[in-house]
């Protein structure tokens, strides 16, 4: 910073030395955002004649183009760029756009560093995505604006529901115990990242209900982004120590604009409309699906001079959903605001806020028992439910269609499930400089997240579902089930970072501590009885419900931590890095004391050797690394506990949880060795990492043995997982002009996943159903989360003579995945699309099964099986209903034009139109990712999905866009 | 500067005096505060072993009916193959009705080993209590069980060496209570126990003590609205009601049933009754070849205990599911009291034994009932006939109690998990134990029969107790044969 502070200084000098020159104007922007770039260096070639560019990204210079009319325009983490001012028209107005490397050596990173370091020191890879990327789509989920952008991250909407859990995973699942949802920090304060069923909750979180289950994800404020940064566990993410070994993702806000204050707004407006690829019947979509108006309002404004920044932008957004009657309906307002500045001289303060309010609606999912509008409908649970109907949709007649649409319309009507979360977030940061060469760096901060959850089933619902008759019909079993969760995260954190720099070496010195707390509490409350009309409980004066009970939990956990790590470079360009974190946690069993997570790493720029210059290759970086990370056990597992109950008006007490006082961390130990190539002035990048990650003392929530005479799982350090694959990353600049760029970028993962020890414990399900149906299952020698159910074998006839129970039915962990991406830029047009893929991954399908049970199809099972067993054995070859789940997704499409309107104040407007979701490919018939989230075991369990069972796939969105910036 | 860093610092210590956010407070109660802090536990660990005893019940009680020929299974999702009747280690409801008897196990010996010693006021009642309850599960492990661990991971222990360490049990509740229903509770648990020893005199001598002493005594076991009757729910409370009987015992059916609500009206399983001191007694003076001491004992048993036990009269909205059970070839159940039963292929109608149901008011008995008469007592030929009505009475008298399943000698093996975990465990110990007489028959035979619609006679397909008869030297049944 402070370089770059001396180089300014020396550079402006410049000008005013006094040669008699001819004055030339200009602008420096981003190619990609257009945004203007202060501080870039305008030289005059083969001179020391030159400037930077101001706040606004203009400059002016005088020349003499007699001595040299070439300019070199450069700017750190950019390519340069050179232009002969011969060959310029209107040297008044020359417009520069440089584009961003694309290997980004020079790209400043802080996750997992504790403090800002550029990557070229760095033996591990920090991916990042820039906020104008996050804003591509008008998604208002984290986890959505991130797929397909992380290139060795598999981020997948497990429901299209609002507000539900996901499946984000990188390095594959290194724990059988713990979700594999990355930690979540947000300007160094980590986030609530419960991303599976909670331990509490009613309808709407739905423990039952796992297709619907409130993330606290989707929820993350994503307003105000400057960037996003993505660590694998391993190496990258020892410093966040015993819960880092899935990831960390950090979200960076904006702390100040650059000079002159700017105001944008921004509207947009579209149309949601439901995925029907994957439904088997057609009229399901014309039954339970409409399509839903969208619109979202924004604006910001940011500012500021070299002592004080701000940043500020917040929007509003409602969609109806694509539920008839908007019973997905999702109202969100988001708010963030980001200072910086100077306190005093060696005295700086950064501060972040964040306020999201979301609101959202949602139907009765997949097997939540009696009408689920996908279950009746897909699961062919038509049959017999309400009056009965075909269940064969395609079979009903006009008369019978409607007779059904009717019914399934005030169905879907009378439901009524609604959870509104507020959340809360600020981070405040102090920074010392007590030496030249010493920064201390302060941070606190908390979030803050209170979901609250209604859900109301009526009288009048109950009896139009049920189709009762006048004298069967109900009106004392409606009920009306609450929910709250109250989370409260506290991040303290202490780091400081020497310099020492003597002859070619230099030294950067990281060391601090952290400690971090959480505070979840649920209360769940269900009153039955509940009278006609009413919304609440009431009190005991004015009991709404006739029955109440009610249930709370309450987790605490703190971690402590300290960590300290060395990265030395010679020459700028070998590097070692050392370092370790200590952590202690109110987790760990009594007998556990710290856990140490050691690291170690180089990095060696061949490109910079004198003897490697060449045309072809002009970034050539080698490095790897050894380095651990963890997981934790839950809150309070590893305490013996007691559990009361009533039995006949008294007390009971009963052993609860069997406890275990060696209950650590896991710990997952990552060796990765990679290249980073740049060819042909880095317009061809090439990423090339193979990883292998080793967990050992893996947590399994063993299903206590029978003889124990406990019934809740012991969590033990029992297992070993394995996880290997290689990581490959392209980014291929086809044009680049300054009026018209052409990009492609694409990754692909391979991923080799398996319990090598179980520790002697059983196999034991993560997600599914009984034994008998459909289970995801952990077991010594298969990978995490593989199907288990019944196979059969049939004979010529295709009659099923015999079933095996219990057998591997497929993994549901993909072997490869990844992404693709396409930008293109012309005179100000943009055009942009995304994709992911997978492969090898298998899913099973319980509405076929159910279809063919319930006699809507045959579901390719042969006549001769029928007519010798009906369908009663449909249960016995749960293999037949298991797919390849391969797929390709389109995420976006979309673009955008540029242009200045000559209208006084108005800098630029773009116009643009998006569309999220818009292609499918699959070879499954049913949709890969809209599955059963699972996690079954506890919150935050390990999940893999695999199941569908009345899920919704994510809908698709048309959107048209209006940015202004004043 | 360098003291305001100093200060800074110095007042930062000072404050995390004030607020410490690593602290962490389980808001649950632990093991040890449990046993340190917490007054009277063994109170509430009784009754914690109680509501266990009602929950272990619960399996023993639901599958044992439907692995029997009492109960077929039309809906719940839990065990399809037990009405095979099909058992294996790997079978979920076999690792569930193992651990609900472990669990009982377990908690009585916890309560005995650390609540008690931390409870000085403690009373020998509860001790006593604590006994029986440990006693009852280990006579669960022997009835239920081909064998299974007596510790954490422990060694096998067969049925018997089970039944002789639920005797042992018994003897100390005895012992501890002096008077009093838990001593007859203690009898009636050894009763069982010697009964499946084949221990001819023991069984004897507690027979008569309980006919003597306390012939209609009962212990109950109840159940609540957080507590609830699953064979209840399965029978009468659920819309679907899962379970049909064999029709030849649908005039029993159903013992657990509510008038006005399900929740406040959770009824009581019979756990140990006097009926079966008659029995028992009966069937050692049939092996003895005492036929008219043991008809005597039958006529006991109907006069002095069974014609005082109350029935009750209420509506029953069950049709048996439809009366549709096509997909494993079992008929139409017959709904109405016009029907005559055939007890196999080669025996004469009785009637009687099926009540109008769908709507109509059932009356049934609630703790005890036979259709068995003196008259049929008094006709019966010979040992054998009479063998076969004791087994028909203690099918009647028990339905719905979970004894049928152990009196046709179907023992399920040691479950999956235990095996996987437990090197103790070996190969002949996940071999569920089927005698060969049940296990030749077909698929679903014992639950089989065929409805003649048109002349009103159902014909079961096998006369269980005929079978069983037959079969009285297998070691497997029949003790005293």
């Amino acid at each position: 910073m402070k370089r770059t502070l001396y180089l300014i200084i020396f550079l402006t000098s410049i000008p005013y030395l006094g040669f008699s020159q001819q004055l030339v104007k200009g602008k420096v922007v981003a190619q990609s955002t257009n945004d203007p770039l202060p501080g870039v260096n305008i030289v005059v070639k083969e001179t020391t004649t030159g400037t930077v560019s101001d706040r606004n990204g203009e400059f002016q210079l005088e020349i003499d183009p007699a001595i040299n009319s070439i300019i070199v325009i450069s700017f750190v983490g950019f390519n340069s760029k050179t232009i002969d001012l011969n060959e310029v028209n209107d040297l008044q107005n020359l417009n520069i756009a440089l584009q961003e490397k694309m290997i980004g050596l020079e790209e400043v990173v802080i996750s997992g560093q504790g403090d800002n370091i550029s990557k070229r020191r760095l033996s591990t890879e920090v991916a990042s995505v820039d906020g104008q990327s996050l804003r591509e789509i008008p998604s208002i989920r984290l986890d959505q604006l991130l797929q397909s952008k992380l290139p060795n991250v598999q981020l997948r909407l497990a429901s299209g529901q609002p507000g539900t859990a996901s499946i984000i995973r990188s390095r594959g699942p290194v724990s059988a115990f713990v979700n594999s949802a990355p930690i979540i920090y947000i300007d160094g304060i980590r986030l609530d990242n419960t991303n599976t069923p909670i331990a509490l909750g009613l309808i709407t979180s739905g423990l039952a209900h796992q297709g619907a289950t409130t993330s606290a994800i989707p929820d993350i404020p994503v307003e105000n982004i400057e960037k996003v940064e993505f660590i694998n566990g391993g190496a990258a993410a020892t410093l966040f120590g015993s819960d880092a070994a899935n990831g960390v993702l950090q979200i960076i806000t904006k702390k100040g604009g650059a000079g002159e204050s700017q105001l944008f707004f921004e509207t947009q407006m579209g149309v949601e409309t439901p995925t029907n690829d994957f439904l088997h019947f057609d009229r399901t979509a014309d039954l339970l699906y409409q399509n839903g108006f969208v619109q979202k309002y924004g604006f910001g404004a940011n500012g500021g001079d070299k002592d004080f920044g701000y940043s500020f932008s917040g929007s509003v957004f409602q969609s109806d959903g694509i539920r008839i009657h908007d019973q997905n309906q999702n109202r969100r307002y988001d708010l963030m605001m980001g200072l910086s500045a100077k306190v005093k001289e060696g005295i700086e303060y950064e501060g972040s806020f964040g306020y999201v309010n979301n609101k959202f609606n949602r139907v009765r999912n997949g097997n939540a028992g009696g009408y689920t509008g996908l279950w009746f409908t897909e699961g062919a649970a038509s049959l017999f439910t309400g009056p009965g109907f075909n269940n064969n949709l395609n079979e009903l007649t006009d008369e019978e269609f409607e007779e059904m649409d009717t019914y399934v319309s005030e169905a879907e009507r009378l439901q009524n499930f609604e959870t509104t979360i507020n959340r809360i977030f600020t981070s405040q940061t102090l920074r010392f400089f007590p030496l030249p060469s010493l920064s201390i760096k302060a941070t606190a901060g908390i979030d803050i997240r209170l979901q609250d959850e209604t859900g109301i089933v009526t009288n009048e619902y109950l009896n139009h579902t049920r189709a009762a008759s006048p004298d069967e019909e109900t009106s004392t079993e409606g009920s009306i089930s609450t929910f709250t969760r109250n989370f409260i995260g506290l991040t303290l954190e202490l780091t400081g970072r020497h310099r020492y720099d003597v002859q070619d070496f230099s030294f950067i010195t990281t060391f601090g501590g952290q400690i971090f707390r959480t505070d979840d509490e649920q209360i769940a409350s269900l009153g039955t009885n509940l009278v006609e009309g009413a919304f609440v409980i009431g009190t005991s004066n004015n009991l709404n419900a006739a029955n109440t009970q009610s249930e709370q939990v309450y987790f605490e956990l703190a971690n402590y931590g300290a960590y300290f790590v060395e990265n030395i470079g010679f020459k700028d360009k070998y590097f070692l890095e050392f370092g370790f974190r200590v952590d202690g946690n109110s987790a760990f069993g009594d007998q556990v004391g710290s856990q140490f997570f050691p690291k170690a790493g180089f990095a060696y720029l061949i490109s910079e050797e004198p003897f490697f210059q060449n045309q072809l290759f002009s970034t050539l970086k080698l490095r790897g690394n050894i380095g651990y990370a963890g997981n934790l056990p839950s809150p309070f597992g590893w305490e013996k506990t007691v559990a009361f109950g009533t039995y006949d008006g008294n007390q009971t007490a009963t052993l609860d949880q069997p406890g275990n006082p060696d209950l650590g961390a896991e710990r997952t130990r990552t060796i990765e060795v990679g290249t980073d190539i740049g060819l042909l002035n880095d317009r061809i990048t090439l990423s090339t990492v193979y990883y292998d990650a080793l967990t050992t003392d893996a947590i399994f929530a063993v299903p206590p043995l029978p003889s124990s005479g406990f019934n809740t799982p012991i969590e033990a350090n029992i297992g070993e997982i394995k996880n290997n694959g290689f990581e490959f990353r392209t980014n291929i600049q086809l044009i680049d002009q300054p009026d018209a760029s052409l990009n492609f970028t694409a990754a692909y993962n391979t991923l080799n996943n398996e319990v090598v020890d179980a520790g002697g414990s059983a196999p034991f399900p993560i997600n599914g159903f009984s034994q008998r149906t459909i289970q995801t299952m952990v077991e010594e020698g298969e990978s995490i989360g593989f199907l288990r159910g019944n196979r059969g074998t049939f004979n010529a006839e295709g009659v099923m003579i015999e079933t095996t129970a219990q057998q591997n039915l497929g993994q549901t962990l993909p072997e490869s995945f990844g992404s693709f991406g396409i930008n293109a830029y012309y005179k100000g047009f943009s055009f942009f699309t995304r994709a992911e893929f997978q492969t090898g991954a298998y899913a099973h399908s319980f509405e076929r099964q159910f279809r063919f049970f319930y006699g809507a199809s045959q579901e390719g099972i042969s006549d001769a099986e029928i007519e010798e067993e009906e369908r009663g054995n449909w249960l016995n070859f749960t293999d037949q209903f298991v797919e390849k789940t391969d797929f390709l997704k389109f995420r976006s499409i979309g673009m955008a034009y540029d242009f200045n309107p000559n209208i006084p104040q108005i800098k630029q407007v773009t116009v643009g139109f998006t569309v999220t979701n818009p292609l499918n490919f699959a070879s499954s018939s049913f949709d890969p990712e809209a599955t059963h989230i699972g996690g079954r075991q506890r919150q935050q369990g390990a999940t893999t999905g695999g199941i569908t069972y009345g899920v919704q796939s994510a809908p698709r969105q048309w959107m048209g866009n209006v940015r202004i910036r004043f | 500067m360098k003291k305001l860093y100093i200060i800074t610092v110095f007042s930062l210590l000072i404050g995390c005096e004030l607020f410490d956010p690593t602290e962490v407070d389980n808001p649950n109660v632990s093991e040890d505060k449990f046993l340190a802090d917490i007054p009277k536990i063994s109170s509430s660990w009784v009754n914690g072993l109680e509501r266990q005893l009602a929950q272990t019940l619960n399996q023993t009680v639901v599958l044992g009916e439907i692995l029997s020929d009492n109960y077929f299974n039309n809906r719940t999702l839990s065990s399809k193959v037990f009405d095979i009747p099909e058992i294996t280690f790997q079978d979920v409801d076999v690792l569930s009705m193992q651990s609900a008897i472990h669990r009982l196990r377990f908690m009585a010996q916890y309560g005995l080993e650390q609540v008690a010693p931390n409870d000085a006021a403690t009373s020998d009642t509860q001790l006593a209590q604590m006994h029986f309850y440990l006693g009852l599960a280990y006579l669960m492990g022997g009835e239920y069980f081909t064998g299974l661990p007596v510790t954490d991971g422990g060694e096998v222990q067969s049925s018997n060496e089970l039944f002789q360490l639920a005797i042992d049990e018994f003897g100390e509740t005895a012992r501890l209570a002096g008077t009093g229903d838990l001593v007859w509770d203690a009898r009636l648990g050894q009763l069982r126990a010697y009964y499946r020893l084949g221990d001819t005199q023991n069984a004897l001598d507690i027979s008569e003590e309980v006919i003597g002493g306390n012939p209609d005594y009962v212990r109950f076991v109840s159940y609540e609205e957080n507590t609830r009757n699953d064979m209840q729910f399965f029978l009468f409370d659920s819309e679907a009601n899962e379970l049909a009987p064999l029709p030849r015992l649908d005039f029993l059916d159903p013992k657990y049933y509510f008038v006005d609500q399900a929740e406040n009206e959770q009824k009581s399983v019979a756990l140990l009754k006097g009926e079966e001191a008659y029995l028992i007694k009966a069937e050692i003076e049939l092996a003895g070849n005492q036929l008219a001491q043991a008809k005597t004992t039958l006529t006991g048993l109907l006069t002095e205990v069974i014609s005082a036990r109350p029935t009750a009269t209420f509506v029953d909205p069950d049709n048996r599911n439809g009366g549709t059970n096509t997909s494993v070839g079992i008929d139409n159940y017959p709904l109405s009291d016009s029907y005559a039963i055939k007890f196999d292929n080669n025996s004469d109608p009785v009637n009687g034994l099926v009540l109008n149901r769908e709507g109509s008011e059932v009356t049934v008995p609630t703790i005890s009932g036979t259709h068995i008469t003196e008259a049929n007592i008094v006709a019966a030929a010979n040992a054998d006939k009479l063998l076969e009505l004791v087994y028909l009475m203690r099918q009647e008298i028990f339905i719905a109690e979970g004894r049928r399943v152990v009196d046709l000698g179907i023992k399920l093996p040691v479950a999956q998990n235990e095996f996987d975990g437990n090197d103790q465990v070996n190969d002949t110990h996940i071999e569920p134990q089927v005698p060969d007489f049940i296990a030749n028959l077909e698929a679903y035979a014992l639950d089989d029969f065929e409805n003649d619609e048109d002349n009103e006679v159902i014909t079961i397909n096998v006369n269980l107790n005929r079978i069983l008869v037959a079969n009285k030297s297998s070691d497997f049944v029949l003790p005293f044969h």
